[in-house]
């Protein structure tokens, strides 16, 4: 198997196969003892597994053909024995194996969390966060199968082989040969069973999954399916996919169906022909064939039956950690770009005084400039508000300042420190940001508030809340600041959402800010409180804007007009307005008519609050 | 196999005769595949039984006492059946499956028709994921178990009691052996199953806690670098979350490490005692080789059946609980349903009037919430949460009756005017229009469309008619092309970009990647929320319906897109029967009728001018709105 279906993308694809293999079982290093224990319990069960036959061997035509009494008691103690060490080998194998094999799952997991979390800004641009979850999910469990059972039941598998075969032959080869005739086959027929069944199982899985994603969009948009009366459209579309499902579900039982009794008629095959080859053989009197010999036989091959007729699996394992294998270290190593230079040194306590000198970026190297050639000088405590249009470059300058991307030309500086040269952490510790779409984790308010500063007293927590204007919603929760909130918790508005992210900000008591204030409308009220906590938020720091409101924009020190990546206006609301530039075309155009429009819609709309109730 | 893998507590019932009897019924039309598979069971027993005395014929009458005839007999014999057995069970599968994958492809067709036709109340009160997990895991619990495990129970208790038997006749102190082993393996393997089931429940539920924390961590990764939260959240996970999981597989893999090696070990002593004892029987020539290995070959048989039995239980256990949710939700009453006379409506000019209507959400009962898996903290009337509002109404909804939302409405709209609803939050005016769209029946009072009453035409034939755009658009995954679509499927593609067209969406539409057939995913993510929303307009213009209900979106949007979408506004009204949630001010002022509410009632009601020349309530929120406005002022004293 040397080429995989999935798509080759930058170095690892290089890799051999091989290479690949290797590097998953150096995971089994640190587990050196457990793997040491799994494989004697192995060795050992497989050497006890074979051993037994022969001592039946010797029961039949010592104790019982040579009728010794004595001789039978002690075989049967024997075997009893056997059993017992068996057992106790065949325990320590399989759960050793499978310990390790969650030791290792587990280092892979952690591995990649902390990666993934890590790497920056310009990686997850390009990522798909699905695809990293299913990595971390899906090819971890991969790869933990591969060690609980590809490994280790290939290995049993081979053993037993090896030790049937060497006491096989040396009881009786012609005996030996007619018992691996059907076997060899079997073998063969499992390999290609198994290559079958596999892609049409995950055809399956990926069907379900699309049964699932139908039925979803039609409850999420149910008022549009009423609305449009597609009611029967979508039932005839799942239909359609439903009875999909039914023939890719037939198909592959057929194969189940054919596969199970074939394989074991293959080993059936097997017995019957031992019993005439041997008995023909011990009629024509070859030496040693005896009925010992010949039920001894029997017993080797219920033992390798059930390994050969599941070999395929083991292959599939093997394959599939490989290429799971190949899909995890393609993330592992994924180059940090944004990281801590060697000599880095924590940022002192900023002051907050922001300089961009010069500063043009890209974010692809085949990409055109998002920015050119800024330079901008924030003083300590300084409101900038920056207008301009989608994707004008706002977005990209202010992400700059936490160094979520390292400039491609020119600095950035913070009282005149270059932000690459500090630790990231003690960097972005000092800088507080609430973004658009104000992100709530699955954890209690409290937890999310105090998301920058875990260590957060509850005090404190409350402190910041009630300077975000958040306090009084939360204690009308039903568990006032331990309430879970997020995909399993209570339904959260957007305007208290807002709120919330003003308070975790608040919290960490940021020297400098980045915020977006383009919110999504909001009753007068709401509006008032979320206007209010921004202000105390703003309040004796340096201030980055991402402006929608005019009054935002009238109250700010500098105003950047943005276009095409460039500054091509700045200064104060009276003077940019006096100059009668751009800013006072968009002043007229946008802000005004913005201004009016969420006026109106505040108050006509109705959406006012306190009557609402 | 994650979408299968059913959780099932001890409590759960192995049988249950109501669902046993709905899930037969869904049976019966296989009748003949369930006879042909317990058929091929049959053969299945006879091999299992037969076999091992034969192999211990040609052993002991062959081989040992010289006669190659009996060998060669015995083995054919054994060979022949053996091959009937492998043959039947491949019919049992074959049919089983056939059987269960029909019975599997209606429930499942059952359950989403079902779905599709239950009120939208009822989505708000039960989770999608919930409903995934019916039609996906639960019905595929049914599958495996219809497939493999009813006639596999049978089979797997006949084949126990048949060698029992068979041993019975053959030889009575070795059956006693048999016996002590049958005893102890299905303790062994029933204390296994309940102490398995533990370990595994909790490993279940530690696997969806990583795998829940991996995707919101993945998901949320710019907030945490921005908040420098990487070095804290790693420790969480690899010391809590992640280690729990760990914690708890290792446990599983202790459990399941159990099982295969105890029953080598009964079997190594059961060995043992029967070579001990049959050894002995056989030099006191009690019993002949061929018993002995008979019974050799029997015990080893024994104990897949028994291993089967126990897995099986779980199954049992698992398809009653899935069944019992299944039919619960397929049992869900319907609240909006077709009357049995109800007419198709015929070709409609428009005319809407309210008689007196009232309304109150209907109640959900508390136990049939419960049974449901409701949701908590969510609203029991479906409306969507805003303001602070959100919280407080959720909790004291539930159990008692619901509150009135609409009082004896009166409202006369003639053929193709605009009426524009204004009020605050919780006003009624949401209510109006779900009810015109029948998403919910009257309480009161009727609501008639040129004189038909909607409750006795059908709801194809009206909302066929009717077209709805809501705040939050909704698109489905596919292209743009096939979103507009969606207002009218046989439209041609020239028809659905003169629709783009007229709204204005055709530009930026034939900006994106692949144009009209550019994919949104699930949620439409490339989208913008002003271009969601023309595509909505294109849709519903498309769909040409006579009656027109818009609820206008709230969320800013740029100033050239607000542009556009007025002038889109201005052509999708134009000529139907409108409604509209109004929130801009060109709307209002332009509306043929303005309504405003207030707690469930209509206060005042007329035109702009009328309306503001009265100086009630819609002149204070107007003025309101311009209050702060330099604009505004001419406006206002003009009016006065």
């Amino acid at each position: 198997m040397q080429q995989t279906n999935d798509q080759p993308s930058q170095e690892t694809s290089k890799v051999s196969n091989v290479a690949v293999w290797w590097r998953i079982m150096r995971y089994l290093r640190p587990y050196r003892k457990l793997a040491a224990f799994a494989f004697i319990g192995l060795v050992g069960s497989s050497a006890l597994a074979v051993m037994i036959p022969r001592l039946l061997r010797q029961v039949i035509d010592e104790g019982i053909t040579a009728a010794d009494n004595g001789f039978l008691a002690l075989a049967a103690l024997l075997i009893v024995a056997l059993g017992v060490l068996r057992g106790v080998a065949g325990f320590a194998f399989r759960y050793f194996g499978e310990r390790l094999s969650h030791y290792i799952a587990y280092d892979l997991r952690n591995q990649l969390y902390n990666k993934v979390q890590n790497l920056p800004f310009s990686y997850h641009d390009k990522a798909r966060t699905g695809t990293l979850i299913t990595v971390a999910i899906s090819d971890v469990d991969e790869v933990q199968r591969y060690f609980a059972y590809g490994l280790i039941d290939g290995m049993y598998t081979i053993l037993l082989l090896i030790g049937a075969a060497i006491l096989m032959l040396t009881a009786n080869l012609p005996l030996t040969i007619v018992a691996f005739l059907p076997l060899v086959p079997l073998a063969f027929l499992s390999v290609k069973f198994v290559g079958e069944i596999d892609p049409r199982w995950r055809a399956i899985m990926e069907r379900l999954q699309k049964l699932g994603n139908q039925l979803q969009e039609s409850v999420i948009g149910a008022q549009v399916v009423r609305a449009f009366a597609r009611e029967r459209y979508e039932v005839e579309k799942f239909g359609a996919q439903n009875s999909r499902l039914y023939e890719e579900q037939i198909d592959l039982v057929r194969r189940w169906a054919t596969f199970l009794p074939l394989s074991a008629y293959f080993v059936t095959l097997s017995v019957g022909a031992v019993l005439i080859v041997g008995g023909l053989l011990a009629h024509t009197g070859v030496a040693g064939v005896t009925v010992g010999l010949v039920v001894s036989f029997n017993a080797y091959i219920a033992l390798l039956g059930q390994p050969i007729r599941f070999i395929g699996f083991v292959i599939i394992l093997t394959t599939q950690a490989v290429t799971s294998g190949r899909r995890i270290f393609e993330i592992l190593d994924a180059p940090s770009t944004i990281s801590d230079a060697p000599d880095a040194a924590p940022m002192p306590l900023i002051k907050g005084e922001v300089r961009f000198e010069d500063v043009s970026f890209r974010y692809e190297p085949h990409l055109p400039l998002a920015l050119k050639n800024i330079s901008l000088t924030a003083r300590a405590g300084e409101v900038v508000a920056l207008i301009g249009l989608t994707g004008s470059g706002k977005s990209t300058l202010v992400s700059l300042i936490p160094r979520f991307y390292d400039v491609t030309e020119g600095r950035v500086t913070i009282d005149g420190v270059d932000v690459r040269t500090v630790q990231l952490d003690s960097l972005r510790r000092q800088i507080g940001i609430v973004l658009q779409e104000s992100l709530l984790f699955s954890a209690t308010v409290r937890e999310n508030i105090a998301y920058g500063r875990p260590e957060a007293s509850l005090e404190e927590v409350i402190e910041a809340a009630k300077a975000a204007n958040a306090h009084d919603f939360i204690m009308e929760f039903p568990e006032g600041y331990e309430t879970r909130v997020g995909e399993r918790g209570i339904t959260v508005s957007g305007g208290q959402r807002q709120r919330i992210a003003i308070a975790r900000a608040l919290l960490i008591n940021p020297r400098i800010l980045i915020l977006d204030d383009s919110t999504s409308s909001v009753d007068t009220r709401t509006e008032f409180l979320i206007q209010q906590a921004l202000e105390r938020l703003m309040h004796g720091r340096t201030s980055f804007i991402i402006a929608q409101r005019l009054t935002t924009v009238q109250k700010a020190d500098q105003i950047l007009v943005i276009e095409g990546g460039e500054i091509v206006e700045r200064g104060k609301h009276a003077e940019l307005l006096n100059k009668n530039g751009r800013y006072a075309e968009i002043y007229r155009l946008q802000l005004q008519d913005q201004e009016r429009l969420r006026r109106e819609m505040l108050t006509l709309g109705g959406l006012t609050e306190e009557k609402g109730r | 196999m994650g979408l299968t893998g059913a959780a099932v507590a001890e409590g759960d019932k192995v049988f249950d005769w109501a669902i046993t009897k709905r899930l037969l019924r869904y049976l019966a039309p296989y009748g003949r595949n369930v006879r042909t598979a317990f058929f091929g069971a049959f053969l299945t027993v006879v091999g299992y039984i037969v076999g091992p005395p034969l192999i211990g014929f040609a052993v002991d009458e062959g081989i040992l006492k010289g006669n190659f005839h009996h060998v060669l007999l015995g083995a054919i014999a054994y060979l022949t059946i053996d091959g009937a057995a492998q043959l039947g069970f491949h019919i049992q599968v074959l049919n089983m499956s056939y059987a269960g994958q029909r019975v599997i492809q209606k429930l499942r067709d059952e359950l989403f028709t079902h779905i599709q036709r239950l009120s939208l109340s009822f989505f708000s009160n039960y989770e999608t994921g919930k409903l995934i997990a019916r039609v996906i895991g639960d019905v595929n619990v049914l599958r495996e178990a219809i497939t493999f495990a009813v006639v596999g129970a049978v089979r797997d208790f006949l084949i126990l009691v048949g060698i029992l038997v068979a041993m019975l006749f053959i030889s009575l102190p070795l059956t006693l052996i048999a016996l002590v082993v049958v005893a102890v393996v299905t303790i062994m393997a029933n204390y296994w199953r309940i102490y398995a089931r533990k370990a595994y429940n909790w490993q279940r539920e530690t696997n969806s806690a990583n795998n829940a924390e991996l995707s919101e961590a993945f998901n949320a990764i710019r907030v945490t670098q921005a908040y420098a939260r990487q070095a804290y959240n790693y420790r969480r996970f690899a010391e809590q979350i992640n280690y729990a999981h760990l914690k708890s597989s290792l446990r599983a893999a202790w459990v399941a490490s159990l099982f295969f090696p105890g029953i080598e070990l009964v079997g190594g002593v059961a060995l043992g005692a029967l070579i001990y004892v049959g050894g002995s029987l056989v030099l006191q020539q009690t019993i002949s080789v061929a018993t002995l290995l008979t019974f050799v070959l029997y015990i080893e048989q024994l104990f897949f059946p028994i291993r089967m039995l126990a897995q099986r239980y779980n199954i049992f256990q698992a398809v009653m609980a899935a069944g019992g949710k299944i039919f619960a939700l397929m049992d869900t009453p319907i609240d909006v349903q077709d009357a049995p006379d109800a007419v198709e409506l015929p070709l409609i000019k428009g005319h809407v009037r309210f008689e007196d209507v009232s309304f109150a959400y209907p109640p959900v009962r508390a136990s049939e919430r419960h049974k449901l898996g409701a949701k908590d903290g969510k609203s029991a009337d479906g409306k969507p949460s805003n303001g602070n509002g959100a919280h407080s109404d959720s909790s004291d909804s539930l159990s008692s009756a619901p509150p009135v939302v609409l009082r004896h409405i009166n409202l006369d709209v003639p053929a193709g005017a605009t009426v524009a609803l204004v009020g605050h939050t919780g006003a009624g005016k949401t209510s109006i229009v779900k009810l015109l769209s029948r998403f919910y029946d009257v309480t009161e009072g009727r609501i008639t469309i040129d004189g038909y009453d909607i409750r006795k035409v059908t709801q194809e034939s009206l909302r066929r008619q009717m077209g709805i755009v809501t705040q939050e658009t909704h698109l489905f995954s596919g292209t743009v092309m096939d979103n507009i679509r969606y207002g009218r499927l046989n439209a041609s593609d020239e028809e659905v970009v003169a629709a783009a067209e007229a709204v204005g969406a055709d530009s930026f539409i034939r900006k994106l990647e692949n144009g009209y057939y550019t994919e949104v995913r699930e949620g439409g993510v490339l989208l913008s929320a002003g271009q969601k929303q023309l595509v909505a307009f294109a849709r519903a213009l498309l769909a040409d319906p006579r009656i027109l209900i818009l609820d206008e979106a709230t969320s800013s949007i740029d100033t050239q897109t607000e542009k556009i979408i007025q002038e889109a506004l201005r052509r999708l009204l134009k000529g139907r029967t409108s409604f509209v949630i109004a929130h801009r001010l060109s709307t209002i002022t332009s509306a043929d009728i303005i309504v405003v509410m207030d707690h469930g009632m209509i206060v005042e009601q007329g035109t702009h001018a009328e309306l503001l020349a009265k100086g009630g309530l819609y002149r204070d929120l107007y003025t309101m709105a311009y209050a702060r406005q330099l604009e505004a002022t001419s406006l206002s004293r003009s009016a006065n």
